[in-house]
């Protein structure tokens, strides 16, 4: 394993849980932003 | 507020009715366990790594340390030793920066949320102060410090505020202070504190005076007027579910994560290489002509210390190699300051959230900081100049010491052994 994986691999992992969550959790209504929109893309409505 | 008694204690019980109460709680909670786990995981080692790279610069062959080789390989080209220091340099702090963003989104999602007042009362002096407090907590570099002091200004912690906390965090830190005061003698270590206490408490305050003379500055704080107004009337004691609380401080501390992580990791990413490209200017053979005990060498010092980011306390190895060099004390303890409290990455980053009036006011505050430490060390090395300002009388310094008054200067005396140990060249 490189030497660098952890610096490679900790943002890598933390930023796309984190991108996974701000789609997955609704917005407030009447709130739109990329996430709500992909939410809605990925949802169908 | 309801009362639980406990023996002959009267407990007061917080009452959690308001989201932003919720969601103070939960952030507080995170906040310690991703504090404790980057504190366990990478400060507390980051404190071995200094003293291993101490060990390097004061070995007899100095290596390199943090992607920084003073000895340059003639086989390696200037690109190639750029390239090389700033991807090190970008390895070493990726950690600091993931922490920094999610301590960005967490502040803006869990500790300030809208409708929160905590942090923007208290006048210019109490910002300052909770800004240079919450700093030494962080403990991140100037580069890193960048996302958190964003998020910090977007939840009203004003120009002072935001200042003080990217002093506090690079400069004030206690293990880069006590690691200071334990290598370098008493006047260059308490130079690193005095100058760090001042930049943490008066560059924030004068930056947002200097701010405030401007019409976007005064554009700027009616707009922040306002906001103030806004959270008032929100009000921090509106009820909220904790289900929904917790489903909006999340959703909130994923997308403000994630924001910061695009919008600044590329800007930083390109500014660690403009300073990566600054420090391979440094060259072994001119260090004690360039930046030698006088006001000229100050400058240059303050000058190159705001012209590089470095890793959280990458200054004190590099100001300890540069002493053996032939560095003068006083331009030692302006670099010491200037190195850690800014450079491309954090003016670039900061650049985002304030005018350009108050950015100027803050590269120039800075170098002037390290300017004016940096003379007063010069006259108070001069006026003794029968004493060794630089390192603490350890063995180590002192056989260095004793090594340049017999042999000249230092990187010669190691050629030169270098050349005795591998013997006499035979001809054929």
């Amino acid at each position: 394993m490189p030497e660098w994986w952890l610096e490679a691999v900790l943002p890598g992992v933390v930023f796309t849980t984190l991108f996974i969550v701000w789609v997955a959790l609704p917005a407030r209504s009447g709130e739109t932003d990329l996430g709500s929109k992909l939410r809605r893309l990925i949802g169908g409505r | 507020m309801e009362r639980l008694d406990r023996g002959s204690f009267r407990l007061p019980a917080f009452t959690l009715s308001s989201g932003v109460a919720k969601k103070r709680l939960v952030g507080l909670t995170l906040m310690a366990v991703i504090l404790g786990l980057f504190f366990a995981f990478n400060r507390f080692p980051k404190l071995d790594t200094v003293q291993g790279d101490l060990d390097v610069v004061s070995g007899a062959v100095v290596e390199c340390f943090q992607g920084f080789c003073i000895e340059r390989a003639p086989d390696t080209s200037f690109v190639a030793r750029w390239v090389d220091f700033s991807v090190t340099y970008l390895q070493l702090v990726t950690v600091g920066m993931t922490f920094a963003f999610l301590m960005a989104g967490l502040a803006e999602a869990f500790l300030f949320p809208p409708g929160s007042r905590l942090w923007s009362g208290g006048g210019v002096l109490g910002r300052t102060l909770k800004g240079a407090a919450l700093g030494p907590l962080m403990n991140l570099c100037s580069a890193c410090i960048v996302p958190v002091s964003s998020a910090l200004r977007r939840s009203g912690a004003g120009i002072e505020g935001t200042i003080a906390l990217v002093q506090g965090s690079s400069t004030m830190n206690i293990p880069a202070l006590s690691m200071s005061a334990l290598i370098f003698a008493p006047l260059l270590g308490g130079s690193r504190v005095v100058m760090s206490v001042v930049g943490a408490l008066a560059i924030g305050p004068a930056v947002a005076w200097i701010a405030r003379r401007g019409h976007e500055g005064a554009a700027e704080e009616a707009s922040e007027a306002a906001q103030e107004l806004q959270n008032m009337v929100m009000g921090e004691d509106l009820a909220q579910p904790w289900g929904e609380a917790m489903r909006e401080g999340f959703r909130e501390f994923a997308r403000s994560s994630v924001t910061y992580f695009f919008r600044l990791g590329p800007i930083m990413a390109a500014a660690g290489f403009a300073s990566g490209l600054v420090i391979q200017f440094i060259d072994p053979d001119r260090v004690g002509t360039f930046v030698g005990n006088d006001f000229g060498g100050v400058l240059i010092a303050a000058t190159l210390g705001i012209l590089i980011n470095v890793p959280l306390m990458f200054e004190i190895p590099l100001v300890a190699l540069l002493l053996l060099l032939g560095m003068g004390v006083a331009p030692a303890a302006a670099l010491l300051f200037a190195a850690a409290a800014g450079g491309p990455v954090t003016f670039w980053g900061l650049s985002r959230i304030m005018p350009m009036r108050a950015m100027a006011g803050f590269i120039s505050l800075t170098w002037l900081v390290a300017v004016a430490g940096g003379l007063v060390v010069l006259v108070v090395a001069l006026s003794v100049p029968s004493l060794d300002w630089g390192f603490r009388p350890t063995d180590d310094a002192a056989e260095y010491r004793a090594a340049e008054r017999t042999d000249g200067p230092l990187w010669q005396a190691l050629e030169e052994q270098a050349l005795e140990d591998q013997g006499p060249v035979t001809g054929e």
